[in-house]
């Protein structure tokens, strides 16, 4: 891959972006290239509360995270207000006696976000993150640069479309019951014939549940559309 | 260690340009700041000099250098250098571009941004800081130049993103002698300067009067400025 140019590229589609949701698919689209699942972009005021502009992460992990306040406690936090270069969360250090440091970081995985990648950014008004996060994190040093760009962008645009103090979380695409069954079979590697004959209905018909869930999901074929289905967790 | 004047206020902002190292007094206080912050404390040790002024091969008389004077003496400091003739990023660093950058006159490389130790911090609210970027402006529009190119630590794209440039880096960051680096090409525009004017505190021109006047010989153009 030519990380500069891809780079290049998803500043152009983050510049781009009218709304919310749309910069919201730029950026996942852009840095699910490097194996990232999820991504968060929060401004981190002088007092909290920590203030989420945009995130694609499960919804059960920002509410706890909020309601225990594990802005004062996380290692990742501690780091971001003390360096100008991106680290990976593994980079933050605490040391193990700090049981709520280890709690954070722990529970994070049970949402499978075992490690990421945070960027700091600081403007004229304070400073912020953006953290990108998977079950595994492999980067090689120019990956960690592209990404870096792609989170100085994504941050510009949407301190523009958004007022601090909103946090906005996309709700992922709504697909139907038979939409989503389909994309389950095909994820198990179901050939549309073969699922036409285990759910007796037409191959046309496959075909066309497959075609609408695929667009809902801004996905430009099949397997595009199961990989974006299970990164939303919309089937396991 | 030199010791710079304690910043008490009333700084305003010179540009010299035609000179050779030796030929300014003025100048030659921007060498020994330049060399105090990015020799001894940016540990850029490649320009480390005997004599304790750190000066370039593209300090000719072609180099117009802005200088923020306190009547003490030199508290800030930049510099501008043509694309059109030789520059940092086109002859020393074009390793940091994937992509090329346009040269003409009206493109002009930024470089040596630097505040004396006494004008920092919150007491003055980056005054000399701020004051810098508005200068660049204001030397920059009415001459016809509105576009840089630049190498600094990509912290700065967002900064200069809200003093209302358009900003397009040129490579991947990159680390130099242990820094993170990423070379950049951004647009000004008559909007840029009203944004960056408002991020300082004190209203009116960054510029000596001196400055300005050698800008244009129509005092209707620097007034159109303000």
């Amino acid at each position: 891959m030519n990380r500069a140019q891809f780079a290049f590229d998803a500043i152009l589609q983050i510049e781009r972006a009218s709304d919310p949701g749309s910069l919201l698919n730029s950026i996942d689209r852009a840095s699910s290239q490097f194996g990232i699942t999820g991504f968060c972009i929060a401004g981190i005021p002088a007092l909290d509360p920590f203030d989420a502009l945009l995130h694609n992460w499960p919804r059960g992990w920002v509410e706890r995270y909020l309601a225990q306040e594990y802005v004062r406690c996380d290692p990742v936090i501690r780091r971001l207000k003390r360096t100008d270069q991106p680290f990976l969360w593994s980079e933050a250090p605490y040391s193990r006696s700090d049981a709520r440091a280890h709690r954070v970081m722990n529970e994070a995985t049970e949402f499978q976000l075992n490690d990421g990648l945070c960027v700091p950014i600081y403007t004229n008004g304070g400073q912020a993150g953006v953290s990108f996060a998977s079950d595994q994190i492999d980067l090689v040093q120019e990956d960690r640069a592209a990404l870096q760009l792609i989170a100085i962008y994504a941050y510009s645009k949407a301190r523009d479309l958004l007022r601090p103090g909103s946090a906005v979380e996309v709700e992922p695409p709504h697909l139907t019951r038979r939409e989503l069954e389909i994309l389950k079979h095909c994820a198990a590697g179901a050939s549309s014939r073969k699922i036409s004959d285990t759910l007796s209905i037409s191959h046309e018909t496959v075909q066309t549940h497959v075609a609408n869930a695929a667009r809902k999901l801004n996905a430009s074929n099949r397997c595009a559309a199961v990989a974006s289905a299970l990164r939303f967790r919309l089937i396991s | 260690m030199v010791d710079f004047p304690k910043f008490e206020g009333g700084i305003m902002i010179e540009v010299l340009t035609g000179f050779r190292p030796g030929e300014h007094p003025w100048l030659e206080q921007a060498f020994k700041l330049r060399h105090q912050v990015f020799v001894e404390e940016r540990h850029w040790e490649e320009l480390r000099r005997p004599d304790a002024r750190e000066i370039d091969q593209f300090d000719g008389p072609g180099a117009v250098h802005h200088l923020a004077m306190h009547r003490d003496g030199i508290v800030g400091y930049q510099r501008f250098v043509s694309t059109l003739g030789p520059h940092l990023l086109g002859d020393v660093h074009p390793h940091l571009c994937a992509r090329p950058y346009p040269k003409g006159p009206h493109v002009w490389e930024w470089t040596r941004y630097c505040v004396a130790p006494s004008a920092r911090g919150k007491q003055t609210a980056g005054d000399t800081a701020s004051d810098l970027m508005a200068a660049a402006l204001e030397w920059a529009l009415p001459l016809g130049i509105t576009e840089f190119v630049l190498e600094f630590n990509p912290i700065w794209i967002n900064r200069f993103l809200d003093l209302g440039y358009a900003v397009r880096p040129l490579g991947l960051p990159q680390i130099m002698g242990g820094e993170p680096v990423v070379a950049v090409h951004m647009k000004a525009t008559a909007a840029t300067l009203k944004t960056t004017r408002a991020s300082r505190r004190i209203s009116g021109s960054a510029l000596s009067a001196s400055a300005r006047a050698s800008l244009t010989p129509s005092r209707r153009s620097i007034g159109a400025l303000s």
